[in-house]
């Protein structure tokens, strides 16, 4: 295991109850391994339904793997913690409460008080840039607005991975782009390490160091790339050549292949920076040409 | 892709013991089993505190059921038949004066403010207190019980209804309006349509208020009915008090599921609201 | 201007139609046959009267304690039987039905036979108010629970809540809007109750001056009761209409 790895998921299974029966069960995951650095960004895309969410779900504690086991900063992962801060698809803010009070939640399940919870929660609203809506209620926020605080909220309580699934797809898709850079900024003054659950290619190419794909039935990792564009990244990147080559790449790898028999090769992909995946040859083998041991 | 896995590994027992266990586990998830198991213990209970105490307080369940062939000799049924009727007639009365006068407040902005905080204020208040009043107006017979069953039951119907054809959508309306549809023909296939769920849940709301006013009046008034259910209580009768308790909370019950089952037959498109 | 033209149009059909209602109503009253109706000209007087020289308002007072004390009882008894509903499978699946079967009962009926059981007092009267409220804040209490957001539950066992504090952060404050609805329902029921009471049970308080007026033929004074009773139970409700806006305002804010 590489020396760096902060977030090692190893070898994870994960099936649920098939409707009514009592026998049959779902394999959302399927042997999945991979790890990641400390201060990267990761995102994760495929089809929905693909078990990325329960991926998700399994890093933050909220529910368990059948096999194989998930370790951050070497510590096995059986409940949610304080170290990850899980960021939904829907905003979720509890509407009885304002955007700062939302923002103090997770700072009382820590036992912080007074000033202090509030001292940080106004500099998170900042960093948001909701400053002056820390009176507001959700229901008086734009879906955007709404997503910020949950984001504020989930920095708040200073995690060393943030967990987003899919935060933006709900929001229209002028904000989308305002909220992606947005996310970059901060990520890229906080410094925490993020996985990043999408199904939008764009979106996963313009955050991400690695992105990795997943297929549907059984939830299995089935190709790992790494972007190595500079940043802070500007608007102007999507419309270079290299991004479309990676688009077109990862559209293919959505579209076309079959599951994996082996899918350990994707966290090796990644944990080997020399190998034969890393960022930069991938980048450059263009779309189609995505390698071995997978068609 | 499917694959099977045990549910949960058993533990090793023997096969009765398990047999058993698992049974009542099946069992304990069934909720007519949980039914079954909860309401013959209250019913016990009932019955245990029934015997302690005495039937001056509590009647046994078994006297209740016993009271039946009393109840029938004394008039009970046939006097209460009779109250039904005159509660039939109030509630009539308030959905065939109730709807249009909601349409006309859901309508028009004017009738609303005219009318509109009439209909609210007594909707709120208690209507009891105009009884005495009301009975030097009209008196202790038939037009009295079938006021106060109108009273009781009219203000939902009227709110319900105006609040349902407020809430057409109207871009339908627009639409209708730019398909060339006249104004007589939007009310038929837009507006009454899409408020309809709300007129039935306000009748079915009023049925059951209207119940209340017919014990209401009938006891206010001591006569017939009336007379029978106080000349109980005094008498402290409480196994006939209490069987005819149990038969018009039945009859109100199954009077309103009545109307939630005709709800869902004629406005199947409005499960979502309810 | 023109932003307040709507707002003085209906203002002013307000204030016409109750002109006009008092219009009318004293030019009826004021016939000599229509004696049961003595005209506004006759009621107020009677009214200002009954406030001044008999107790109208103790009398309310007396009824606005009964309607205090089974409110409370039956906010206490509601939220703990509504949240055990809500909560626990087999309460929901037993007790729901029994709520449903009680619901529909006319509690009206009850009144000719509490007496025994409480006695005609004060505490009969409250628990008559209890009748009337209990069950609507069990069942708004109980769907309040049912309809809380699961991914707010969710949310918050991320951030590390669980067991009591998660029902203290989400399950109480996400219920507490179906509860204040409840309550204001159960303000004007229990309004309701009290007055049934204190006419039906024994002659007291407000229901009492009404019945005693009747039964001294005392007409103006007997209008002026029920116009009394009518606008005590409306502002009432009112009131807690006002109190539930400002105890959920995040819902009030989003219209």
């Amino acid at each position: 295991m590489q020396a760096d790895a902060f977030l090692e998921v190893r070898n994870v299974s994960k099936s649920f109850r098939h409707g009514r029966q009592k026998t049959g069960r779902m394999l959302a995951l399927s042997d999945v391994s991979f790890t990641m650095a400390e201060g990267t960004f990761l995102s994760i895309i495929g089809p929905s339904g693909c078990g990325k969410s329960t991926l998700l779900r399994l890093i933050d504690g909220l529910q368990q793997p059948d096999s194989g086991e998930i370790l951050i900063d070497g510590k096995r992962v059986d409940r949610p913690g304080r170290d990850r801060g899980l960021v939904f698809q829907a905003p979720n803010l509890m509407p009885w409460r304002t955007a700062l009070r939302n923002v103090t939640f997770g700072l009382e399940a820590q036992g912080i008080h007074g000033a202090e919870r509030t001292r940080r929660a106004r500099a998170l609203l900042e960093l948001v840039g909701l400053s002056e809506f820390e009176d507001f209620y959700p229901s008086q926020l734009s879906g955007g607005m709404q997503q910020r605080v949950g984001l504020a909220r989930a920095l708040a309580v200073n995690p060393s991975v943030l967990l987003m699934d899919e935060p933006f797809a709900a929001v229209d898709a002028q904000t989308k782009l305002v909220l992606q850079e947005e996310l970059e900024r901060i990520w890229l003054m906080e410094e925490k390490s993020v996985v990043f659950i999408t199904h939008d290619v764009d979106e996963a190419l313009f955050l991400s160091d690695t992105v990795l794909v997943m297929s549907k039935s059984p939830g299995k990792i089935i190709d790992t790339v790494h972007v190595d564009f500079p940043r802070p990244r500007s608007f102007d990147i999507r419309g270079s050549v290299e991004f479309a080559a990676l688009v077109r790449r990862l559209l293919d790898s959505l579209r076309h292949r079959q599951p994996t028999e082996d899918s350990s090769w994707a966290a090796r992909s990644i944990s080997s920076k020399e190998g034969p995946h890393d960022g930069e040859s991938a980048r450059l083998s263009g779309p189609g040409n995505v390698g071995d041991g997978s068609r | 892709m499917t694959v099977s896995l045990p549910d949960f590994p058993g533990q090793v027992m023997s096969e009765t013991v398990r047999g058993s266990t698992h049974l009542l586990r099946q069992l304990g998830r069934r909720r007519w089993f949980r039914r079954l198991v909860v309401w013959t213990l209250f019913a016990a209970i009932y019955e245990v505190a029934a015997y302690i105490v005495g039937p001056f307080f509590l009647p046994t369940i078994q006297a209740v059921i016993g009271s039946t062939s009393g109840l029938v000799s004394d008039g009970a049924f046939s006097s209460l038949g009779g109250a039904l009727k005159q509660m039939i007639v109030g509630y009539l009365v308030a959905v065939v004066v109730g709807v249009p006068l909601g349409v006309l407040i859901g309508v028009s902005r004017v009738a609303d403010y005219i009318l509109g905080m009439y209909v609210k204020a007594l909707f709120v208040t208690s209507l009891i207190a105009v009884l005495p009043l009301l009975i030097t107006l009209v008196g202790y017979g038939f037009a009295f019980r079938v006021t106060v069953v109108l009273l009781f039951a009219i203000f939902f119907i009227v709110l319900n209804t105006a609040a349902g054809v407020r809430d057409v959508d109207p871009q339908l309306l627009s639409m209708g309006r730019s398909v060339g549809a006249s104004r007589l023909r939007r009310a038929v296939s837009i507006t009454l349509p899409s408020s309809l769920p709300f007129i039935i849940s306000g009748m079915r709301v009023a049925l059951a208020n209207s119940f209340g006013g017919m014990i209401l009046a009938e006891i206010w008034i001591a006569r017939d009915f009336g007379q029978i259910l106080t000349g109980l209580a005094y008498n402290r009768d409480l196994p006939k008090f209490m069987e005819l308790l149990w038969v018009i909370t039945l009859l109100a019950a199954f009077s309103a599921a009545a109307l939630k089952a005709i709800e869902r037959r004629i406005t199947p498109w409005a499960a979502s609201r309810r | 201007m023109n932003r307040w033209g709507p707002r003085i149009f209906e203002f002013g059909l307000r204030l016409a139609s109750i002109a006009a209602f008092i219009g009318v109503w004293q030019w009826y009253g004021s016939d000599k046959s229509h004696i049961a109706t003595p005209p506004p000209t006759r009621v107020f007087p009677a009214l200002w009267n009954a406030i001044l020289h008999q107790g109208l308002l103790g009398r309310t007072v007396g009824m606005l304690v009964e309607v205090g004390v089974g409110l409370g009882i039956s906010l206490v008894f509601g939220i703990v039987v509504g949240f055990a509903i809500a909560l626990f499978p087999w309460a929901r699946d037993t007790i729901d039905p029994l709520v449903d079967a009680a619901y529909a009962m006319p509690t009206i009926m009850l009144i000719p036979i509490i007496g025994v059981y409480t006695g005609l007092g004060f505490r009969g009267r409250v628990f008559i108010v209890f009748l009337y409220v209990a069950l609507v804040i069990v069942i708004s209490t109980s769907t309040g629970v049912r309809e809380v957001d699961e991914n707010l539950i969710e949310t918050a066992r991320s951030y590390g809540f669980n067991g009591l504090s998660l029902f203290a952060k989400v399950l109480v404050p996400a219920a507490l809007a179906h509860i204040a609805s409840g309550t204001a329902i159960g303000v004007s029921r229990a309004v309701r109750g009290a007055i049934s009471a204190e006419m039906l049970l024994i002659t007291a308080n407000l229901g009492g001056f009404i019945v005693n007026m009747q039964a001294r033929f005392n007409n103006n004074a007997l209008v002026g009761g029920i116009l009394w009773t009518l606008l005590i139970g409306y502002a009432l409700y009112g009131l807690a209409l006002w109190v539930e806006r400002r105890i959920t305002p995040w819902r009030v804010r989003a219209e």
